[in-house]
């Protein structure tokens, strides 16, 4: 595998030529960065549905669909994620290799993908109204049934309680929000992208390296250099002494709880190799305490599982149970935190954490959505690269898992109350 | 050893049948890091009625039994769970059940040769007692609440419970709380022994490893066990009329947007196609006159009516298909009135055939660029059809004419549709 980075001016180009028979596909991925702002999230979220909507040349839907099926099934999609102190608006492609389909093709799918982002379907400087109406009216009814999934509803409201960050920011957009946006807003923003956000571009595959930098060179025209925003982590400097507690009744059969940690003051090393461990052993792994107890032992719940936030230095345990066992489960999902704080975790469990970091990178690896996404963290966070992580994480001792243990703190304790009768 | 070869996507099946009767298919690929093995057997939620082996008498088990079992497999006598001894090497395990079969497989981790051989030991191993089997009621009812809060889960569900008189498809397939409170240990290994015989089991391999070592590690692992003399399983047949029980029904649930699922139920074609051949035009039909190409869902989007695509996907029992279709929207009767007008009107360009079929053939070239994909074609493959083809040549043979053929013939009178509307509308 061969990676080159190279800064053409408004932005950088990151090449990973991979060996030829490995993949028939090529992907690419566009990241345009900038600061999180909760003002922000709802129009870059609308954006990346209007963009992908219709272009310019195919400016329908319909027109979009045909085109991608005679690119041999091209597949273009764009996200808004938040992570740390940062909005990321992506747009990514995967398509068949030429090699396997037609000469050009290659071209003609690239140019495809410049269109969408360069010539959007535009008239008199804003965005075809039919193409934003249907975009809008799906964006809203994406936020109105973002409360209808129990288990989504319980982390958000959590979330919101817990902090006032990004962390907590809706990325699907808020309704209030939308009601504001126009055609013609929505263009004046699409035209910021170009200009203020960091933009680097990732291309996976069997691929001939100066022809993509060729090809990016003349044809992704954004030319305005622009000063580089620190990436950082989010951070938190107060802690709670005892946790939040909210209980919220809804029309559900099942009750939700969600519980959120910060953790302190996290430095590289602990981010990338030693959270993931706790976390495993406490409640991400098949195995791990949370499941062991409070669903096999206990019979409390058929799902519990806990999962970390890296780059929003927190950890989140969710579980479905009855609502007459809240008080019995948050106290297990205590008292096992407190015990793993003691050190109370064999070494046999701390070697099958190990193990299946370094067995989900290697999994990983063969992905290459995810091989783009390493290099990123890479050049963003300042993570290691997957081989040196697969050896790296041979370094993390018990000691360093229990010392973790200390800066994890719980905060809020969330439970969606299921009141629904049951029904026959 | 039978051999299958797929040159465009640079793979081999390869394929043998062990004495015992367990069915394996092997998929190398040393372009990938990974290995995921699947140890399946063709028993579901559907198989209730049936004749014990060694017995005569039909027997009826209670409803949500096959998952059930499922989950009492993972129970060891030696305490250690399999998810604990697969999860030590870093493998991910899981297990699943749907209508005509349950799979337990792992990915993964490195120890691929001991991981296989521990797969099969635990999935031939059964170990019921009766306070495991009570301890897992308590479990088991936490997931079907889970899922009665799923409103995707209940259109499904109550879609298929319309549709079908008799056939075994219209129960859940985790049964009800009040079903899985009737199960005991006996129950469990009547079908256990029954269904999890290896005649009526299959293996399937793909990724980064050694056929021959494989191979042999499975023939000398099943080798060592005892198993009674394979028989065919006797299950009940319905006699499942073509017509619809209910065809239209309101429920309510927590939503913010009202869901509909539109059913057609066809009769398995009287033609001389391949049943493959005929699920895959019913599936192209159906996206072309209602997919994201169609001039149907432009015209739905412009009207308001959908604001995003409708979910088509398929169901297949011995005599019907079921062919299935779901959206969000508020205006379920345009939505059903547009559907039905294009489904009705069979006028499909040749050119429009062939772009689809030019998708199909580029899916196909993505199926070597990961473990999962082939693995799941495969699978397909044996539950559907009973035999796994050469699938490079499935695809040469699809043509226009056979499309127009099996399009002509579809009847859409046999349908149902079920809405799930707010709460607050009751």
């Amino acid at each position: 595998m061969e990676y080159k980075k190279i800064e053409l001016g408004g932005f950088n180009l990151h090449t990973i030529k991979t060996e030829e028979t490995k993949y028939k596909k090529i992907y690419i991925e566009v990241f345009f960065q900038r600061k999180a702002l909760k003002e922000e999230t709802t129009i870059r979220s609308l954006l990346s549905k209007v963009l992908t909507e219709s272009t310019n040349k195919y400016n329908t839907n319909r027109k979009m669909f045909i085109e991608s099926e005679e690119l041999y099934g091209a597949e273009i999609a764009a996200k808004n994620i938040l992570s740390g102190y940062n909005n990321n608006l992506i747009f990514e492609m995967n398509f068949i290799n030429e090699k396997y389909t037609e000469l050009g093709m290659n071209e003609r799918t690239l140019d495809f993908f410049i269109e969408m982002l360069f010539n959007p379907n535009i008239n008199n400087n804003k965005f075809d109204s039919e193409s934003f109406k249907n975009c809008k009216e799906s964006l809203k009814e994406e936020l109105i049934s973002e409360n209808d999934n129990p288990q989504l509803y319980s982390v958000k409201k959590m979330l919101e309680n817990m902090t006032d960050s990004p962390a907590s920011y809706n990325v699907v957009g808020y309704l209030e929000d939308l009601e504001k946006i126009n055609e013609s807003n929505l263009y004046d923003y699409y035209k910021t992208l170009f200009v203020n956000d960091i933009i680097d571009i990732y291309v996976v595959g069997d691929i001939d390296t100066d022809y993509i930098k060729e090809y990016f060179k003349n044809k992704f025209e954004v030319r305005t250099f622009k000063k580089s925003i620190e990436t950082t982590f989010i951070k938190f400097d107060k802690f709670r002494i005892r946790p939040k507690k909210i209980k919220e009744p809804k029309q559900f059969n099942q009750s939700n709880l969600a519980i959120g940690f910060k953790i302190e003051d996290l430095n590289l090393y602990e981010r990338q190799y030693v959270l993931p461990i706790f976390n495993y052993i406490y409640g991400g792994g098949a195995e791990a305490k949370l499941f062991q107890i409070i669903r096999e032992k206990y019979s409390l719940c058929y799902s519990i599982h806990s999962k970390y936030v890296p780059s929003n230095s927190m950890l989140i345990v969710t579980s479905g149970i009855n609502r007459d066992q809240f008080d019995k489960t948050t106290k297990l999902i205590k008292k096992i935190f407190k015990e793993m704080c003691k050190g109370k975790f064999t070494k046999e469990e701390f070697d099958v954490a190990v193990n299946s970091y370094k067995s989900l990178l290697k999994e990983l690896s063969d992905s290459q959505r995810y091989l783009a996404d390493s290099y990123n963290l890479k050049e963003k966070w300042g993570y290691d690269d997957i081989e040196t992580r697969i050896n790296n994480i041979n370094k993390v001792t018990i000691d360093d898992v229990v010392k973790i243990s200390q800066k994890i703190k719980i905060d809020t304790i969330y439970l969606l109350e299921g009141v629904l009768d049951e029904q026959n | 050893m039978n051999k299958i070869n797929l040159k465009k996507v640079g793979l081999t099946i390869y394929n043998e049948k062990l004495e015992n009767g367990l069915d394996i298919y092997l998929i190398p690929n040393k372009n990938l890091n990974d290995m995921f093995a699947v140890f399946l057997t063709k028993y579901g939620s559907t198989n209730s009625e049936f004749i014990p082996i060694n017995e005569s008498k039909m027997i009826i088990v209670p409803n949500g039994i096959a998952h059930f079992l499922e989950h009492k497999l993972f129970e060891q006598k030696d305490g250690v769970h399999p998810f604990k001894f697969l999860s030590k090497s870093g493998a991910n395990v899981n297990a699943y059940t749907n209508y005509f079969n349950t799979a337990y497989h792992f990915s993964g981790g490195n120890n691929n040769m001991e991981n296989l051989e521990y797969l099969l030991n635990f999935v031939q191993d059964p170990y019921f007692t009766d306070s495991n089997v009570e301890k897992e009621k308590g479990i088991i009812e936490q997931e079907l609440l889970m899922y009665k809060d799923m409103p995707e889960s209940k259109i499904v569900e109550k879609s298929l419970a319309n549709l079908f008189h008799t056939n075994p498809v219209r129960i859940p397939i985790g049964g009800t709380v009040e079903s899985i409170k009737k199960i005991t240990k006996e129950d469990l290994y009547v079908c256990y022994n029954t269904y999890y015989h290896p005649s009526n089991m299959a293996l399937v391999v793909s990724g980064n490893f050694n056929v021959d070592e494989v191979l042999e590690l499975v023939k000398n692992n099943q080798s060592k066990k005892n198993f009674k003399q394979a028989k065919e399983i006797v299950n009940k047949k319905y006699d499942e009329d073509d017509t619809v029980c209910k065809s239209k029904e309101t429920i309510n649930m927590n939503v913010s947007i009202p869901m509909v699922m539109q059913t057609y139920k066809f009769k398995i074609s009287k033609l001389k196609l391949k049943l493959r051949d005929v699920l895959i035009y019913i599936e192209i039909y159906f996206k072309l006159r209602i997919g994201a190409t169609s001039l149907t869902y432009e015209e739905l989007i412009k009207e308001g009516v959908l604001k995003d695509l409708v979910d088509i996907f398929y169901l297949k029992t011995d005599k019907h298909i079921a062919l299935m279709c779901f959206a969000n929207t508020s205006n379920e009767e345009e939505l059903i009135k547009k559907m039905n007008n294009s489904l009705t009107t069979k006028e499909v360009l040749e050119e429009e055939f062939n772009r689809k079929l030019k998708m199909l053939k580029s899916s196909y070239l993505r199926l070597s660029d990961n473990i999962y994909e082939i693995n799941d074609k495969i699978l397909t493959s044996l539950i559907e059809d009973n035999e796994v083809t050469n699938f490079e040549e499935d695809l040469e043979r699809l043509n226009y004419k056979d499309f127009m053929k099996v399009v002509n013939e579809l009847d859409f009178t046999n349908n149902s549709e079920v809405v799930i509307n707010p709460l607050e509308n009751i």
